[in-house]
């Protein structure tokens, strides 16, 4: 959301140009040297961030993309006599498709098999590099130039610095509006809850590959820059040393921050130099890369004691020093009385908790995009559905139809296959046998995001909100399919309106849900029941035609479960189906068209709410039938006297 | 055709090498879902702290078991002091950690031992021609101890109580925890044994591969690749992974190029995860070991 | 003290408070069987129990001891076993492994044989199958499996979650009769969760009635059956003349039963 100010956007890019145009005047060569390198890294740092950060994808291999990019642009200049700037642009369009290549096979794994996958990576190139002819094979490449513009040849250290610095400040922006972006919102969802971002029509595999991509985009442009200043490329510039150092300043700056980027490589880089110096003099002898222990040692004690890195720590002093401010404040409110009753602004423990008692929540401006089928006609179309793990069958044979614009509520005990069949339903299973049509259309087994688009999505009886976000922020990822903006708009920020829309429909829903209060606030503060109807309240804001809810009322108070009850029925009354799970019988008899019952994967009793309610077969399986008592009876005498 | 055998039995010790380390892999993940980066590091240590007790007169036997207990040591404090304080382990903060200690644990190699690789004198024995093929005493020793280590350790996973509640704890840790076993011993266990195979594979191998301060990585990636196969769940698959991997290398060296050897083991990964993420040779029963 | 006793337990997931102060009370000898709906707090209150879940707030006591802040391992060491929701068998092991895992806690104690042969013998289909992997057996016997493996620790107290859930009514009525065995046999302590309710009632000497996280009626089967507000509990509606349960308040409305339980 576009909630923060421009001045405080664009601040500390004001201030990081000035100190990046002053240093190189007050500093020693030294210390520019050590700067040029912090930026060369940092470039590479941040496209892993991204990675990392937003699309919580571990990558071992920065190095390789880094090396890839080196290379191309030393083999282009110097043996292709290719201008400069054409090799560099030739060298990062290389990383980004190697990226490509080997992201297609690889993104599809998960956590520590991409990991290791991405570390093997990195040994492939140095081998290649190593066997190869055109690469200079051990020795590498020799002879870079330094980069000519306009006749002027920047190789001293502060030179080359300055002409760093717009680079950085443009890469540096361009990686903030992406995490400010649709792209940025969607990455950051996913990375909290993949399975609710892709019901709410998140491509996630697209997007991971697009953020890999442009992360050794990244490595790459800092790969030809290495090329540049050092001119000279070797296999080592893969090197697994360089992996794990671009892997420390990510964490150390705070996985996901672009700034806590520069500032871990500033730091490593500076450690780095340190310990080379420091460790030599310590133990005699020591040669090689022995800064790597500090590197080690402190990559440990990072991930044990602070996670989340500096930007960590500067969140934990910014809110030291807000409670601080507000302190004070009070205490000179304190001094006031009169004034302080009417600025009060604590209400109480639940600001709107009874949804600003007595106004209606409303649907207006909420379902704008629905396509809404005709009355009648069948949504859901569900025959022979079946699941089976192993032996246990937990879905059998299940036929069920749901009508545009009707609420059907979906019961059984503990255990009857209820969940599995949503999740059959929405994409997030698989089922062993049986088709399910959304309007027509097929769907058994395919991906929950092209579910989605079908105009289908779900809530979830185990919580899935987006917890490193807001209230709006998550229920505007649910407007993701309602827009278009790509990860090359939201670098440039060129979709100005379209966030403006975003937010605006963003806003509907979660006035809708009586959250308005709570809608600037992080989502993962709010109690349990709150944040079930954040999650109502991003499935409306996706304007679905088919709302499957998993047990919506669980959590809920008395006066919440009337709100969603009224509110669920002016959702039928626009035309849109719903099929909810949920325990609390009462409430479902009150509120459903029809209720189907399952009882041990099957369908048993299907019709009115009375109706099912007298059926016997539902008594029996909630209450057990009388043979098995009768059986039980029989048995337990028998044992007994046996 | 001799060649080939030549290949062949070459590979074999190799891969009996991997075999064990992917069996270290194995017994950490399969109980706390974590890849022990430093695994491979293990072996490095352990073969060059055999060679500087024999340089400093102790007589090889007697090194390699002082060295093992060590090893098995530092593996289990890197549990204690790195793993156990963590209370969420993510995929993420697993892989940071364990590349941190591995990390750290080269450089300390480093220093100790410089850059140079190095090996421990051959173990006692005469080196044959069988068959045409020249068979190496080491390698012998090599797939003998390799073998009957990883057969113990296997053993003792199918046939003793603890090794069953090992299993117990890594397939259903909660029903683990209700019957008493205590998932903090487990894992403590498991670092143990992972300490033991890795230092036994580095002190068998070091006279023909050397030991240096950055061998582990290599070799850790192919027993991670090689414990792959099995799911990273197999004890026996892991063994077996090994053992083939380290074959094909040799084939890829002997006739392609010696300079690709080291991409084999990536190639097969990326095989076996795009065709069965789960493991290529475990069978769909879920039988596990 | 012998047996379990439950005072004033509370406890949640994260932000869910789950249980709201339940109190409960099972002697030697005895079957207190706990009824009610899907997502009442059940299975949190065995969880709670038996330290897989460290309650927020109350006292548990496992024969006179406090275990409230126990692991769930410490407190199998101390004779509470806990036979999960959905069994959880060890499913590449054989049956006699996931026996002799079951009496881990007491494998130094020399009566593991013993043990063995009593569990095998409440169980005779396990008999039978004493070489197969667990994962490999019917519903049915992995619940059967599921229940000698807890006894092989020699327990003093036993809960149960949900034994009869997915199976036939005649092995529904073959474990709830190995319950009563138990019970009279070895005066097992016996805390059952049940859904089923006419099994429950069958073989219980008391039982509770949960909602949202409180007790909401408890007192001897007898008391309770007919009970409206049993069937309320479970299909809602019907008996709004007794009301108590559909109430939106889930504070307790307990009938002071409590007399009941104590005098038996």
């Amino acid at each position: 959301m576009r909630s923060e100010g421009i001045l405080r956007f664009y601040l500390p890019f004001a201030l990081f140009a000035v100190i990046l145009v002053v240093f190189p005047l007050v500093a020693s060569i030294n210390l520019v040297n050590i700067g040029v390198y912090a930026l060369i890294y940092a470039l590479a740092a941040i496209g892993l961030s991204l990675l990392m950060g937003l699309a919580g994808q571990v990558s071992l291999g920065q190095a390789a993309f880094f090396a890839v990019g080196a290379y191309t642009h030393a083999i282009l200049v110097t043996k292709y006599a290719v201008p400069g700037v054409l090799a560099a642009l030739a060298a990062v369009l290389a990383a980004m498709l190697v990226a490509l290549l080997v992201g297609l096979p690889l993104l599809r794994l998960r956590g520590h098999f991409l990991a290791l996958a991405t570390l093997g990576l990195g040994i492939i190139v140095t081998v290649v590099a190593r066997e190869l002819e055109i690469t200079g094979g051990t020795s590498g490449i020799f002879g870079v130039p330094k980069p000519v513009i306009n006749g002027r040849t920047y190789d001293t250290p502060s030179e080359f610095f300055w002409l760093l610095s717009p680079v950085i400040l443009i890469a540096l922006l361009l990686a903030r509006n992406l995490v400010r972006s649709r792209t940025g919102r969607a990455l950051g969802a996913v990375n909290d809850s993949e399975v609710a971002a892709e019901c709410l029509g998140v491509n996630t595999f697209a997007l991971r590959l697009r953020v890999f991509v442009l992360a050794a985009g990244y490595a790459g442009l800092a790969g030809v820059f290495y090329a540049y200043w050092l001119a000279v490329v070797s296999p080592e510039a893969a090197g697994f040393e360089l992996s794990v150092s671009l892997l420390l300043m990510v964490i150390l700056g705070g996985l996901g921050t672009v700034w806590g980027a520069i500032t871990g490589s500033v730091i490593v880089q500076g450690l780095d130099e340190g310990m080379r110096a420091l460790i030599p003099k310590i133990i005699p002898g020591a040669t090689g890369e022995v800064q790597l222990l500090g590197f080690g040692i402190v990559l440990v004690l990072l991930i044990i004691l602070l996670p989340g890195g500096l930007a960590q720590l500067w969140g934990m002093a910014k809110s030291h020093l807000h409670d601080r401010l507000a302190a004070r404040r009070s205490a000179a409110e304190m001094a006031e009385p009169d004034q302080s009753a009417g600025v009060d602004d604590k209400v109480g423990p639940e600001p709107g908790a009874p949804a600003a008692a007595g106004s209606k929540p409303s649907l207006d401006g909420v379902l704008d995009h629905a396509l809404i089928p005709e009355r009648g006609s069948t949504v859901l179309r569900i025959r022979g559905l079946t699941k089976r793990y192993g032996g246990v069958v937990a879905v059998d044979d299940v036929d069920l139809d749901a009508q545009a614009g009707e609420i059907l509520a979906l019961i059984g005990p503990n255990g009857a296959g209820k969940t599995t069949c949503f999740n059959m339903i929405t994409g997030v299973l698989v089922p062993t046998a049986g088709t399910i049509e959304i309007r027509g259309t097929r769907v058994e087994g395919r991906r929950p995001h092209i579910i989605a688009q079908l105009g289908a999505t779900r809530t979830f009886q185990n919580l899935q909100t987006f917890a490193s976000t807001t209230v709006l922020g998550n229920v505007a990822v649910a407007r993701h399919l309602r827009s278009r903006a790509g990860l090359v708009r939201g670098m440039l920020s060129l979709a100005r309106r379209e966030e403006r829309d975003i937010e605006h429909g963003a806003r509907a829903a979660v006035a809708a849900m009586g959250l308005q209060d709570d809608a600037d606030r992080p989502v993962k503060d709010l109690s349990f029941g709150r944040q079930r109807q954040v999650e109502v309240a991003r499935a409306l804001a996706m304007s679905p035609m088919l709302l499957l809810l998993d047990e919506p009322m669980a959590g809920l108070s008395g006066p919440e479960r009337d709100e969603l009850s009224a509110l669920l029925r002016q959702t039928r009354e626009a035309g849109i189906t719903v099929v909810l799970v949920e325990h609390d019988v009462d409430a479902v008899m009150a509120l459903a068209d029809r209720v189907a019952v399952l009882d041990d994967g099957q369908l048993i009793a299907v019709g009115p709410p009375e109706e099912v309610r007298q059926d016997e077969a539902v008594i029996a399986a909630y209450l057990g039938t009388d043979d098995d008592a009768e059986d039980v009876l029989r048995q337990a005498a028998e044992e007994v006297r046996g | 055709m001799s060649d080939l055998l030549q290949l062949l039995f070459s590979g074999l010790a190799q891969g009996s090498i991997y075999g064990l380390v992917a069996i270290g892999f194995v017994a950490v993940f399969s109980v706390r879902e974590i890849v022990n980066l430093a695994q491979g590091e293990y072996s490095a240590l352990a073969g060059l702290s055999a060679i500087s007790a024999v340089a400093a007169g102790v007589p090889l036997l007697l090194a390699i078991l002082l060295v093992v207990p060590l090893v098995i040591g530092v593996s289990v404090i890197i549990e204690r002091v790195c793993i156990e304080p963590v209370r969420r382990m993510t995929p993420l903060v697993s892989i940071i950690l364990t590349l941190g200690v591995s990390t750290a644990l080269k450089a300390a190699m480093l220093l100790i031992w410089g850059p140079q690789a190095r090996g421990l004198p051959p173990f006692p024995g005469r080196d044959l021609v069988v068959a045409g093929i020249s068979v190496r005493s080491q390698e012998l020793w090599i797939i003998g101890i390799a073998v009957l280590v990883a057969v113990v350790v296997i053993w003792a996973y199918e046939h003793t109580l603890l090794g069953k509640a090992m299993r117990a704890c890594a397939e259903q840790p909660v029903a683990a925890r209700l019957v008493g076993i205590s998932p903090r011993m487990a894992t403590m266990i498991a670092f143990g044994i992972a300490g033991l195979v890795g230092a036994v594979a580095g002190v068998i191998g070091s006279p023909i591969y050397f030991s240096s301060w950055d061998y582990g990585l290599g070799l850790g990636l192919k027993g991670f690749v090689a414990a792959t196969l099995g799911g990273l769940i197999s004890l026996r698959v892991a063994l077996f992974g090994g053992v083939v991997l380290g074959i094909l290398e040799n084939l890829v060296a002997g006739y392609i190029d010696s300079g690709y050897r080291d991409a084999v083991a990536f190639l097969v990964l990326l095989l076996v995860l795009l065709i069965r993420p789960q493991g290529l040779m475990l069978k769909a029963s879920g039988a596990r070991v | 003290m012998t047996g379990l006793q439950v005072e004033g337990l509370t406890a949640a997931y994260d932000r869910l408070q789950v249980l709201h102060g339940i109190d409960l009370e099972v002697a030697q000898g005895q079957i207190v069987a706990v009824i009610g709906a899907n997502g009442v707090g059940k299975t949190t209150l065995l969880r709670s129990v038996s330290g897989l879940l460290r309650p927020r707030s109350g006292r548990v006591q496992l024969n006179g001891e406090e275990i409230s802040s126990a692991s769930a391992e410490q407190i199998a060491r101390q004779g509470l076993a806990h036979v999960p929701e959905n069994r959880l068998v060890f499913p590449s092991l054989s049956v006699d492994d996931n026996l002799s895992l079951g009496g881990w806690t007491t494998r130094k104690d020399g009566h593991y044989e013993e043990r063995r042969t009593h569990a095998l013998a409440l169980f005779p289909r396990l008999a039978d199958r004493i070489n197969l992997s667990a994962g490999s057996l019917s519903g049915g016997e992995q619940q059967m499996l599921a229940m000698a493996r807890a006894l092989m620790a020699a327990p003093s107290v036993i809960v149960l979650d949900e034994p009869s859930l997915g199976l036939a009514p005649r092995l529904v009525g073959e474990i709830v009769g190995t319950l009563a065995r138990l019970r009279d046999e070895q005066q097992l302590a016996v805390l059952l969760v049940e859904q089923n309710i006419r099994a429950a009632f069958r073989v219980a000497d008391y039982v509770l009635v949960m909602d949202r996280g409180v007790v909401v009626a408890e007192g001897s089967p007898a008391e309770l059956a007919d009970d409206a507000r049993v069937r309320a509990a479970y299909l809602g509606g019907d008996s709004t003349s007794s009301g108590s349960i559909v109430a939106p308040d889930p504070s307790p409305t307990t009938p002071a039963t409590k007399n009941s339980q104590e005098s038996r």
